[in-house]
């Protein structure tokens, strides 16, 4: 929807730069002639030396070397949804410049030039421009296009910019009228005729940074950066509320799924000021900051395909008839500004010893426009008088109006006072505190805004502001026992203070210790063990928490954390290395909540070099993950044990690559072949404990989940020739296959209205289908290079 | 957070007590004890030593021309070009020592300075006697590089690379083209280009950037530095910060910064990584578990109806279901809403 503004952002920020670069060599060129002499020294720095060498510096411009690739692609693709080969770039037929290069540094002269850039032209573009002179000063531009493909080719009966979607009221009315079985033909009707679109759903992120640094004196130095990130385009958002239907053994629930192609336009500016002075002994640096990110669709407003008109729930105790609204509104992610101040020093100290600090303080402010509460006129149940819902006149602020204060602070001592023994010693603490005033609403549009809800379970409608603060203590010593061993203590605390969370305070006590082993010098191994034990200092679940539930990030834990890793040059064209790792979170089991959490992996690497002018490379690595959750059905108070179940789930991915880089015909013909393999596999496992209740909609019976597969792999190749010293030929050859096997989506057809009872899954579905499930990509790129 | 002042105000008094305390008791201890070793290992060559000493680069030449050569065409070989440099050791003998011993001696290796004999804190600390404080580098030596070991020759080529990423020796595919990204030109005189560098002990992370959904790194349009702080840094792994203290994903993911009315508390407090793993994963949106379900249910174990019997009428949060198999379809706004409190809108 917003791909016109898109291409002209992006446009103009290619043409500017472009002209920036085109402008660049020249200024520079010139640039030297006033920031070098005309002659320069070497590296020696006798005075009679230096004078005889000044002679020999040619200018930076004499030194231009070029390298220019132009290719032309072709690109085979298949599967039931083949976009994931694109998604994260675009891979289009046809003619394109696949690189360039334009770099000097001449010998004997400090000044340095160099541009880069990648796929010139096309969506995922790349440029970067350096230069400067060394110890004076260095310049960087950088332009980076990066798209993100989610589907193409979707139909929407969706339409609109500037954060309005619409659909043409006709169809409104006509689906409304529409009695719900009839529905799945009726939408099926609409998509097959031209009320229907095609959209693309991509967004394009833009960035583009300026950066610049300048040495004024041997000590003193100033830095300024400016990076602007922009994101532009169109993205699936999810929105669903449920229909409330009677069956004779309990209500059930009907669903209700739009996905709608929201528009996005965030673009972020950061601009850095820096300043340092350093000197051998000590050094102090200031650096300021400020954020801006700004939203140009704040707010999302849609129609609603299923009404024209607006209802309110007002069957039985207010909880059926849902989601009839004829429009709603999402607030988007709200703008928002930031600025830091960060000052940094360290002094050298007697013994080999180093102090430091560092202290920030930041300000985060937003005051976005609030949404109105609805934009269902028809609510009116249990509205406080005065209170027009879909009026923002009537929210009891206009804005937020937060701030965030943020206060680092950073002490380390680090110390070698004999050649064997280091020490470091670390205090941190991070202070988020939220000083935005908490506001009271009087009540919120709930049911998919269609009932006015004054409360939830008793607690009021008001934010609350979640300040907390951590603190870390580090303490660790290093003794080189002799060339062979040598080991490591450290004692660690970290300790968290929150506010409006279930355990204001916990404690974590951890102990470590580190082996290095070393027998020889083809040969290193380092072996570290962590345990660790978390302790709240007090649990408060809350009211709209079960009493026994306990939340895996502040309860009581006990930690087990080994990991080894190890290298061994074999010979020395063979290096062999590897690292594995186990880790045990034990929960207390008491309590429902993750009760236990394990992962280990392992990898190896291996490295072969037969001849100088070759690599082979394999590499494989395991990861397992294991977690255990204990759950119950929440249902009548008081909540009954034995409509409980457990629920493990265990993640197994390998990833397995091999590759050769080689060299031959003296230098003229590269070869690069790699491929890589990776499969993830997730089994759920669920029980029950006790006999849960039977034949109701709060029943717990376990289920016996499908499994969820994932494989992905590459097969890459390039093949190039060297003709002589200017003209390269070139052949690549990708290959990607890729499928995932996910009964969480594999029913999901972009209408999934006739795949599904009608009775559980209701009729109501506007999907994009903005997903991946297979495909397979085959691309061929033939290159010549120029330099 | 009534107390963090007073906290802050004593953490203070005592950093700086302990401070002023540690320069007095070393400024009267190190008149009657010698320097340490380390130090004039490290310091002591270079610093200590009068201008006679030195030979010049030239003489270094007549033995070691290829370095020289080597070296000539790096920032370390011009240094003798700017006036800043002008009368102070540059060239070799800055980081080797005055040669004039070594070459008296024939050539005597013990006699000079040799890099790859010391361990790698001393060869660091010769690194930091110019580049200490150099933006980020004063925190090298909290940094978890320094702490274990790897000093900046591990990373770095002071005499310059034969940086030639087309070459063999690379231990993940690059091809001519992936070799010019901008991410892999040769900067900051490193020995490879950056994901490399990094993979080489780092393996692992080969691995994850091998997995379906993933951040660009091997594909160039993104550093390992562009996260992480190889020079030392605050947070673990050492990832950087963004404005406002916040994980350096705010950077590029500025939307989800908030403040929002209404916050997801474990992206406010323990972060992004909560849910995402930063380098890849085999699962969409490189959330931690394969299912959105599975994640959201570790903390919310007890909402309604999460688990059915299939053939029993549908609850709301029914996982038989496609309908609610991810949770985000409802709660999409799950970063922070701005006005819903279960994160609808």
């Amino acid at each position: 929807m917003n791909n016109t503004l898109s291409d002209l952002i992006d446009c103009r920020l290619i043409r500017r730069f472009g002209l920036l670069m085109i402008l660049t060599v020249p200024v520079i060129a010139g640039a030297q002639e006033m920031v070098s002499p005309a002659d320069s020294s070497p590296i020696n720095a006798q005075p009679s030396k230096i004078e005889d060498d000044k002679k020999e510096t040619k200018k930076l411009a004499d030194n231009f070397k070029f390298v220019f690739e132009i290719g032309g692609q072709f690109v085979d693709v298949n599967g039931e949804r083949p976009t994931k080969y694109e998604e994260f770039g675009r891979i289009r037929e046809g003619l394109a410049v696949r690189r360039f290069r334009i770099a000097s540094n001449p010998a004997n002269a400090p000044s340095f030039f160099r541009a880069i850039g990648r796929s010139a032209g096309e969506i995922d573009q790349q440029y970067f421009v350096d230069f400067g002179s060394y110890g004076k000063f260095r310049t960087t531009f950088q332009y980076d296009g990066s798209p993100h493909l989610f589907s193409e080719g979707a139909k929407t009966l969706f339409t609109g910019e500037n954060g309005i979607l619409t659909i043409d009221d006709s169809i409104q009315t006509a689906l409304q009228g529409t009695p719900v079985p009839a529905l799945p033909a009726a939408v099926q009707s609409l998509y097959s005729s031209t009320s229907a679109s095609t959209i693309s759903l991509r967004t394009r992120r833009h960035t583009l940074s300026f950066d610049q640094k300048v040495q004024l004196t041997d000590s003193w130095s100033l830095r300024f950066n400016w990076t602007r990130n922009q994101r532009t385009g169109n993205a699936p958002l999810g929105i669903g509320s449920y229909e409330r239907v009677g069956t004779p053994i309990g209500d059930t629930f009907r669903v209700f799924s739009l996905e709608l192609p929201q528009p996005i336009d965030y673009v972020t500016d950061q601009v850095t000021l820096g300043t340092s002075y350093i000197t051998r002994n000590w050094g102090i640096s200031f650096d300021y900051i400020y954020s801006n990110f700004k939203n140009d669709n704040p707010t999302l407003t849609f129609d609603n395909p299923f009404r024209i008109t607006d209802l309110q729930a007002t069957t039985g105790s207010g909880n059926f008839d849902r989601q009839k609204f004829a429009r709603g509104i999402i607030s988007g992610a709200p703008g928002n500004t930031a600025q830091s101040v960060t000052v940094s020093a360290f002094v050298d100290l007697p013994h080999n010893t180093r102090a430091a600090a560092a202290l920030g303080w930041t300000v985060g402010r937003q005051d976005e426009q609030f949404a109105p509460y609805t934009l269902n006129s028809a609510i009116v149940t249990g509205v406080p008088a005065g209170v027009n819902v879909t009026s923002t006149d009537s929210l009891p602020e206009q804005s937020l109006d937060a701030e965030t204060d943020i206060f680092t602070q950073e002490y380390v001592i680090a110390s070698r006072p004999w050649k064997s023994w280091a020490f470091n010693a670390r205090f941190r603490r991070f202070d988020n505190e939220v000083k935005t005033e908490p506001i009271l609403f009087p009540g919120y549009a709930a049911y998919g805004e269609s009932y006015w809800r004054s409360n939830i379970a008793g607690v009021l409608i008001e934010n609350d502001p979640k300040s907390f603060a951590r603190s870390n203590v580090i303490t660790e010593a290093a003794w080189e026992i002799n060339k062979v061993f040598r080991l490591k203590l450290e004692y660690g605390w970290e300790g968290w203070e929150r506010h409006h969370r279930q355990a204001e305070r916990t404690n974590e006590h951890s102990f470590s210790t580190q082996l290095t082993i070393k027998p020889t010098a083809q040969f290193t191994s380092r072996v570290n063990y962590k345990y660790s034990d978390r302790t709240p200092e007090f649990y408060d679940p809350g009211v709209l928490e079960y009493s026994g539930l306990r939340m895996f990030d502040q309860s009581a834990r006990k930690r087990q954390d080994l990991d080894w890793q190890w290298q061994w040059a074999i010979r020395p064209q063979i290096g062999l290395s590897g690292t594995a790792g186990y880790l045990d979170d034990d929960y207390d089991e008491n309590f429902f909540g993750l009760v236990k959490y394990t992962q280990w992996y392992g990898t190896v690497d291996l490295m072969y070099m037969p001849k100088d002018n070759m690599t082979l490379y394999a590499n494989y690595a395991r990861e397992n993950y294991k977690n255990s959750m204990q759950t119950i059905a929440k249902n009548a108070v008081p909540w009954d044990l034995n409509n409980r179940w457990n629920r493990d789930e265990r993640d197994v991915l390998d990833n397995f690559g091999i590759g050769i880089t080689a060299y031959a015909m003296k230098e003229k013909l590269f070869l690069d072949l790699n491929y890589v393999y990776s499969n993830a596999k997730t089994r759920t496992i669920t029980a029950n404990p006790g006999t849960p209740a039977a034949n109701t909609v709060l029943s717990a019976t376990a289920f016996p989940f499908p499994d969820v597969k994932s494989r992905l792999q590459e097969f890459d190749s390039d093949v190039s020739y060297q003709f002589g010293d200017r003209w390269g030929l070139g052949v690549r050859y990708k290959y990607q296959p890729y499928s995932l096997d996910d009964f969480a989506v594999n029913g999901l057809s972009p209408y999934p209205i006739n795949a599904l009872p009608a009775e559980q899954e209701g009729s109501r579905f506007l999907l994009l289908d903005s997903r991946y499930s297979s495909h397979k990509a085959h691309l061929l790129t033939v290159y010549l290079s120029i330099k | 957070m009534a107390s963090t002042k007073n906290i802050k105000l004593s953490f203070l008094s005592v950093f700086i007590l302990t401070l002023v305390g540690w320069l007095v008791f070393g400024t009267l201890s190190s008149a009657v004890s010698p320097a340490p070793a380390a130090a004039e290992e490290t310091q002591g060559i270079a610093l200590g030593a009068v201008q006679d000493d030195y030979v010049g680069s030239e003489t270094c030449r007549g033995c070691h021309e290829s370095q020289f050569d080597k070296v000539a065409m790096t920032k370390h070989g011009k240094l003798g070009d700017l006036a800043s440099w002008k009368g102070k050791v540059v060239g070799c003998e800055s980081c080797h020592g005055p040669g004039k011993a070594h070459v008296e001696g024939g050539g005597d290796k013990t006699k000079i300075k040799i890099l790859a004999n010391l361990d790698p804190k001393a060869v660091s600390e010769t690194c930091l006697a110019c580049h200490a404080g150099k933006e980020n580098h004063n925190n090298f030596r909290r940094g978890d590089h320094w702490r274990n070991n790897v000093g900046c020759t591990d990373c770095h080529s002071a005499h310059g690379t034969s940086f030639a990423p087309q070459r063999a020796g690379s231990i993940v595919q690059i091809g001519p083209a992936a070799a010019q990204r901008s991410n892999q030109a040769d900067r900051a005189m490193l020995k490879n280009s950056e994901p490399q560098l990094c993979m080489t002990c780092h393996t692992e992370v080969k691995a994850q950037f091998s997995k379906p959904f993933r951040h660009k790194v091997l594909e160039g349009t993104m550093n390992c530095s562009d996260c992480h702080n190889p020079h030392g840094g605050f947070e673990q792994k050492q990832t950087k910060l963004a404005v406002g203290a916040d994980a350096s994903c705010i950077k590029c993911h500025s939307q989800m910064q908030g403040p929002f009315v209404f916050e997801h508390a474990p992206l406010q407090l323990e972060g992004c990584s909560a849910c995402h793993t930063p380098h890849g994963s085999s699962n969409a949106k490189m959330l931690k578990r394969s299912t959105v379900r599975q994640l959201c249910l570790e903390c919310h174990t007890n909402i309604f109806n999460v688990e059915l019997d299939p053939n029993l009428p549908a609850g709301p949060h029914t996982q038989t279901s496609i309908r609610t198999q991810n949770c985000t379809v409802c709660h999409s706004q799950i970063h922070g809403s701005h006005s819903s409190r279960f994160f609808f809108r």
